[in-house]
């Protein structure tokens, strides 16, 4: 279970940029809940994600997993119980690294790392049933440096990663958006079958508000720092984009919708 | 008395080097990079005005050609750094360690002594101060002018696109400014001041000497990172930044200048410096940390308290 409790982030905070990108936000995730995020630019999305994953610090409030407070953790201590994948393809995987080698950083996650080999044969074998479990042919190629895989390969390879030790929750940061359509589509159809599968808790941020309504048992918008919108469920079934736009103009007042939201 | 001599000196020592610490703020601060040429083109400085000197050179020329050995010196980093793509550490590196054989060869042996040769400081007979006070009026003259051709040069529209570079690079070439020649400019002029210290400091202690350099970029740090904190608080404008350094200078020679009289050994100043340098750096890191934390616990139990 995930616990985020009177949490606030102020950005640049004094300055003329000061930037309130979170205020007050509560919201608890049971286990196996797979809530979506949608919203507008700079709505606080990808901020609420990083704060849950440690990336920087929060103003005040707590964040609970399984009701142990890690507010003030580091990121890398949190990791061991928290999958995250990020929007640009680069920044999951070591490019100068073959794919296994990869793999086996991430297997080792939460634990401590001595000086046994980085790349055991032993765990060859289970790499190999996972790789091929995503259908992109990467099982055999194992030995290949990721640098020369597209990005739709390598944010699928980051996607196992942050899976092969299940996590507590995974985050996943607009992690299709980089890729073209069809790409797209795949990773996505890969991040359901594998949160299924393992009935992970997961929360996904996404521009394209058909995704958000299709996947998940529960989508939340965000606007302007804060939590406006909460459904889940059956409710959550029968929505349909132009409920979305609807409800997002009343929350921002106006007729305005951000273009990359229309575009879903 | 002696510890007003040794404050005397202090002071001569810092208005001399200062204009060293400017030429590092030039790379360090406003191009955000770290230049290590110093060490070697300090000493580069020194030995072209020592090497003039003992030909029977005037003075004035011996520092101006110290100045343009420095200019060179930098325009091979600035080369190495722009048009071989080498990092900046690693360039400066490359200079620093070739010039310790050009130095050599400049010289013919690593140390020349300046005795009987003319100096910027011979006029004190004629007025009757002795020769470290004159040497503080050279000093100041010196810092006074440089400053104030600094003031003006990054006011002008190269000046601002080199300020720029150091900020924002993708800007600077999105506006249409060559960053390769900014960033060329700026390791010339500051390695030329490095030089023309150099050249101004083989004249006070009256030799030249192949290693005098060494741990010259250290000091550079410390004058500026010193001016930075005490100034912080008054003012960002930047003369009042280039007028810093320079007090910053000065301070840290009076403060080795006490911790001489207090006893420590000359072999330690360069621990002691490194100490000072890392501590003044790791500082602000520290206290940010800090402030975070406190802001975090208050904030937390007043939201606790106000949901309880």
């Amino acid at each position: 279970m995930l616990k985020i409790k009177n949490v606030s982030k102020t950005f640049n905070l004094g300055t003329i940029n000061e930037k309130k990108a979170l205020k007050n936000i509560n919201l608890t995730l049971e286990d196996g809940d797979f809530v979506t995020i949608i919203g507008g630019n700079g709505a606080g999305k990808s901020t609420l994600m990083n704060m849950v994953a440690g990336v920087y610090p929060i103003d005040c409030g707590h964040i609970y997993l399984d009701d142990d407070d890690i507010s003030l953790d580091p990121e890398y201590k949190r990791a061991s119980r928290i999958g995250h994948v990020f929007q640009d393809p680069m920044m999951g995987t070591a490019a100068d690294m073959s794919i296994q080698e990869n793999l086996a950083m991430a297997a080792r996650r939460g634990q401590r790392r001595g000086l046994s080999w980085g790349v055991k044969k032993s765990e060859l074998d289970d790499y190999k049933k996972e790789l091929k479990k995503l259908g992109l042919g990467l099982e055999t190629r194992m030995t290949s440096k990721v640098g020369l895989l597209s990005g739709g390969q390598r944010q699928a390879i980051t996607l196992l990663m942050a899976t092969l030790t299940k996590p507590k929750v995974l985050l996943l940061d607009e992690h299709t958006a980089a890729l073209d359509p069809a790409t797209s589509s795949k990773v996505l159809m890969l991040t359901n079958k594998i949160v299924d599968e393992m009935h992970l808790t997961t929360m996904m941020v996404t521009h394209n508000m058909q995704d958000a309504i299709d996947v998940g048992n529960r989508l939340i918008m965000m606007y302007d720092g804060q939590i406006i919108y909460d459904v889940k469920g059956e409710e959550k079934k029968k929505l349909t984009v132009n409920d979305l736009l609807k409800k997002f103009e009343e929350a921002s007042g106006s007729e305005f919708v951000n273009d990359r939201m229309l575009l879903g | 008395m002696t510890f007003i001599l040794a404050l005397q000196g202090a002071l001569n020592q810092g208005v001399l080097w200062c204009i060293m610490a400017l030429g590092v703020y030039i790379t360090f601060r406003l191009l955000d990079i770290a230049d290590l040429t110093v060490d070697g083109s300090f000493a580069t400085g020194g030995a072209v005005a020592a090497v003039i000197l003992v030909h029977g050179g005037h003075p004035v020329v011996a520092i101006l050609a110290a100045l343009l050995a420095g200019c060179v010196a930098g325009l091979v980093t600035g080369f190495l750094l722009t048009k071989c793509h080498i990092p900046a550490i690693l360039a400066g590196i490359l200079s620093q360690i070739g010039l310790y054989s050009v130095n050599l060869r400049i010289m013919g042996k690593s140390n020349i002594p300046l005795l009987g040769t003319k100096s910027l400081y011979d006029w004190h007979y004629d007025v009757g101060i002795s020769t470290t006070q004159a040497s503080i009026v050279v000093g100041i003259f010196v810092t006074v002018l440089v400053v104030a051709l600094l003031y003006w040069f990054f006011g002008t529209e190269i000046g601002n696109a080199i300020r720029a570079t150091g900020n924002n690079e993708n800007m600077v070439r999105a506006v249409g400014v060559n960053t390769d020649m900014t960033k060329m400019i700026g390791t010339i002029l500051s390695n030329g001041l490095i030089a023309l210290s150099g050249g101004l400091v083989a004249q006070q202690q009256g030799y030249a000497d192949v290693k005098m350099g060494i741990g010259a970029i250290v000091i550079g740090l410390a004058s500026i990172v010193i001016g930075e904190t005490i100034f912080a608080k008054f003012s960002r404008n930047f003369i009042v930044r280039l007028f810093s350094i320079v007090v910053g200078s000065v301070i840290y020679r009076f403060v080795i200048a006490i911790v001489l009289q207090m006893g420590l050994s000359t072999d330690d100043l360069k621990l002691l410096t490194a100490i000072v340098v890392a501590i003044a750096l790791a500082v602000p890191y520290f206290l940010a940390r800090n402030r975070q934390l406190a802001t975090y616990k208050r904030l937390t139990s007043e939201v606790d308290k106000k949901n309880a």
